[in-house]
């Protein structure tokens, strides 16, 4: 008679057998398992066309569309690349996976996050997809970008993993999925059919909401982490364009990652001159998170807005010294004339 | 009990142990037979169905090469139909490095496809009977010989990504749109590169899906397409060729506009000044008695939708317009503060009469 143990070791050994059934089981498992999660969050990422607009900004031929959007409250507040809305369109309508069009509004502009929140009117409410965790979200693991631009009907999906996170100063999550205005402002997801960021174009060399856009589909692709744009959904519905905040100071260095955070310079009227920063402090916090580096501070800062008001502990005289700035907007740089010729004034 | 069966058992147990890891480290797909086995089988039996195809070009950056597949033991060979077929003297060179001129047998314009044969028998080939229809999500494999790299027996590339959707293809060459409008496989990996077309998009279980397509921008928003034209759309054409009964299926949309077309100035519209090359259609006028005003359309309507089509511009109000009989209504969505309306509207054929 064949004992269980037998039969057991019988059972494991016809299963290492037909290893490659098994593992091509688990190909269709998770195959299976990316288009779940893409029909879990699909309800939710709309079709935005817009009429109207220019042609070119700066050298750039800028498409007709259409792009995408996510839905992020079920009373039609919907969530956008603010890169989808650099022509200026005279109108925008967004048109529901059930096929209905909407005319929208323009609430208003995350500048800092290059995100713009837009306004339906619905007589249902919108299905909302569930928000995963930032600190959930691990390098390595899968990610899904989703738009809805090649067919109404259908959300057009790319899959990669999840490279970094904390980019850009700490606005952006990297990803190797294929990133484009065919997805700009649309989800992306998680195998778990949870959304872990908007997708974006984004530089960390610059702040120009067209920036980024040259990386389209080279593995390089970012998204602003779906908790940061519910953090400040409250004030983009209210109808607030946010905009990057400043403290004021420059540094006595520019090497960001091994530079020490010392203030070089303090500029008068600035956010760090009212709140009684020194040429010669030394930033150890910032809202609690320890500075090492200026980019520690760089970091700190940027991820907020003009308007916020921030904690910041300096060592001074080699005592701790504790004040609070509020952020101002960053001031415009004057504009300055080409070696050896006029500028001309405008009209 | 006896110190044999104790030692059996421990041994037993310490064998299930072992197994259990192991068949849970394939499961993990840590283990000598993960996933890749599958997948690294399916490719070196792809393989030796892509051909590289030499011809036409070299010169004003137009590669002389591209790629292909085998579609039967005889050595018919599908590809993409392009300047590179354009001559007299097209050779093609195996995945086992044999060279063969090739002729071509057909090609259907529209779909950019065309049927090469070269004198071989017995040749590792695709069976299209057996090519499959997949969906958005599915994981593919796309073989071609990319920049040519791939030189006389060297495999093709291997490239692998999913098919991000299957939809109608809105692209254009330069500034020319193309001539198939059909369903493809838009895919998410960068597969449409110089020399690559023609080549095969594949399923992870070695089924046959698509012919990859060119090197094109989407319309839309003037970004690179990768795409390939599904098996089921190519096939008729294929087999047309094959019989050696293929006639060019070149649309003519042309052939669609009618003798007499719908105008605006018929439906007593005035648009703004068209003077950008994306004006928005704001309705400038609306004449008096006209069946737009009859119908409620006023001025600084935003026309925004012709029946269930965009309008962006009034350039493509326009040029929509000359696809409508003039005797045909016509549904005009309009924004008016905030709010999308619609009117169906219809030419006063009697006023107009006199023009036919």
């Amino acid at each position: 008679m064949i004992s269980k143990t037998t039969k057991t070791v019988c059972m494991l050994l016809a299963l290492l057998c037909c290893g490659t059934t098994v593992a091509d089981d688990l190909e269709t498992l998770e195959q299976q398992a990316l288009t779940a999660a893409v029909d879990e969050v699909a309800p939710s990422v709309v079709r935005i066309e817009t009429v109207g607009g220019s042609e070119r900004i700066g050298k750039m031929v800028f498409g007709t569309g259409p792009t995408t959007g996510l839905v992020v409250d079920p009373e039609g507040y919907i969530i956008s690349s603010r890169f989808n809305f650099m022509n200026n369109p005279a109108s925008i309508l967004v048109r529901l996976p059930d096929g209905s069009r909407k005319p929208a509004k323009l609430v208003a502009t995350d500048h800092n996050r290059m995100v713009v929140l837009l306004k339906i009117d619905v007589e249902q409410p919108l299905p909302v997809a569930p928000i995963a965790p930032l600190g959930e979200i691990r390098v390595g693991q899968w990610a899904i970008g989703m738009g809805r631009t090649y067919d109404a009907q259908r959300a057009n999906m790319s899959v990669g993993i999840v490279s970094a996170t904390e980019r850009i100063w700490g606005k952006a999550i990297q990803t190797d999925a294929a990133i484009s205005p065919n997805n700009y402002g649309g989800p992306l997801v998680d195998i778990r059919g949870r959304v872990m960021g908007v997708l974006v174009p984004l530089s960390p060399q610059s702040d120009n909401a067209l920036a980024g856009m040259e990386w389209y589909d080279s593995g390089i692709g970012f998204a602003v982490p779906a908790e940061q744009i519910q953090a400040v959904l409250p004030r983009l519905k209210k109808g607030e364009d946010l905009r990057p905040g400043t403290v004021g100071i420059a540094f006595t260095t520019e090497d960001m990652n091994t530079g020490e955070p010392v203030i070089g310079a303090v500029r008068p009227d600035s956010p760090a001159d009212k709140a009684g920063l020194k040429k010669g402090d030394r930033f150890v916090e910032i809202e609690g998170a320890e500075i090492r580096r200026t980019a520690d501070a760089k970091r700190e800062i940027a991820s907020r807005y003009a308007g916020d008001k921030v904690k910041i502990v300096v060592l001074r005289d080699g005592k701790r010294v504790e004040s609070t700035a509020e952020l101002s907007v960053r001031p415009k740089r004057p504009a300055r004339p080409a070696q050896g010729k006029p500028m001309i004034p405008k009209r | 009990m006896s110190d044999i069966s104790v030692h059996s058992n421990t041994a037993t147990r310490r064998l299930i142990a072992v197994l259990c890891c192991t068949v849970v480290a394939m499961l993990l797909g840590v283990g000598p037979t993960s996933a890749d086995a599958g997948v690294g089988d399916v490719i070196q039996q792809t393989q030796p169905k892509i051909v590289k195809i030499y011809g036409a070009g070299g010169f004003g950056g137009l590669e002389a090469y591209q790629s292909g597949f085998l579609i039967s033991a005889e050595g018919h060979i599908l590809t993409s139909f392009s300047y590179v077929l354009d001559t007299d003297y097209i050779s093609v060179t195996l995945d086992d490095g044999r060279k063969f001129d090739a002729k071509l047998l057909g090609a259907d314009p529209r779909l950019e496809v065309a049927v090469l044969k070269i004198e071989a028998e017995g040749l590792p080939h695709f069976d299209l009977d057996e090519a499959a229809e997949v969906g958005g999500g599915t994981r593919v494999l796309a073989f071609s010989n990319a920049f040519g790299v791939a030189m006389g027996n060297e495999p093709a590339t291997v490239q692998h990504g999913v098919v991000s959707v299957k939809a109608d293809l809105a692209a254009k060459r330069g500034v020319f749109d193309t001539p198939y409008r059909g369903p493809v496989y838009v895919l998410d990996a960068m597969t449409n590169n110089p020399g690559a077309t023609g080549g095969a998009l594949v399923a992870r279980d070695g089924r046959c899906l698509a012919m990859l397509g060119k090197e094109l921008k989407n319309s839309t928003n003037d970004t690179w397409l990768n795409y390939a034209v599904p098996i089921a759309e190519l096939r008729g054409s294929v087999d047309d060729i094959l019989q050696g009964k293929l006639t060019a299926k070149i649309e003519d949309r042309e052939a669609k506009k009618p003798a007499r077309s719908l105008e605006l100035a018929s439906l007593g519209i005035v648009l703004v000044p068209d003077i950008v090359s994306r004006t928005p259609p704001y309705v400038d006028e609306v004449r008096p008695g006209s069946p737009a005003e009859k119908s409620g359309i006023a001025a600084d309507d935003l026309i925004v939708l012709m029946g269930d089509r965009l309008v962006q511009s009034c350039k493509i109000l326009v040029g929509e317009l000359e696809y409508v009989d003039f005797e045909d209504s016509i549904k005009l969505s309009v924004l008016r503060g905030g709010e999308l309306i619609e009117f169906v509207l219809r030419a006063d054929i009697q006023d107009d009469g006199g023009q036919q």
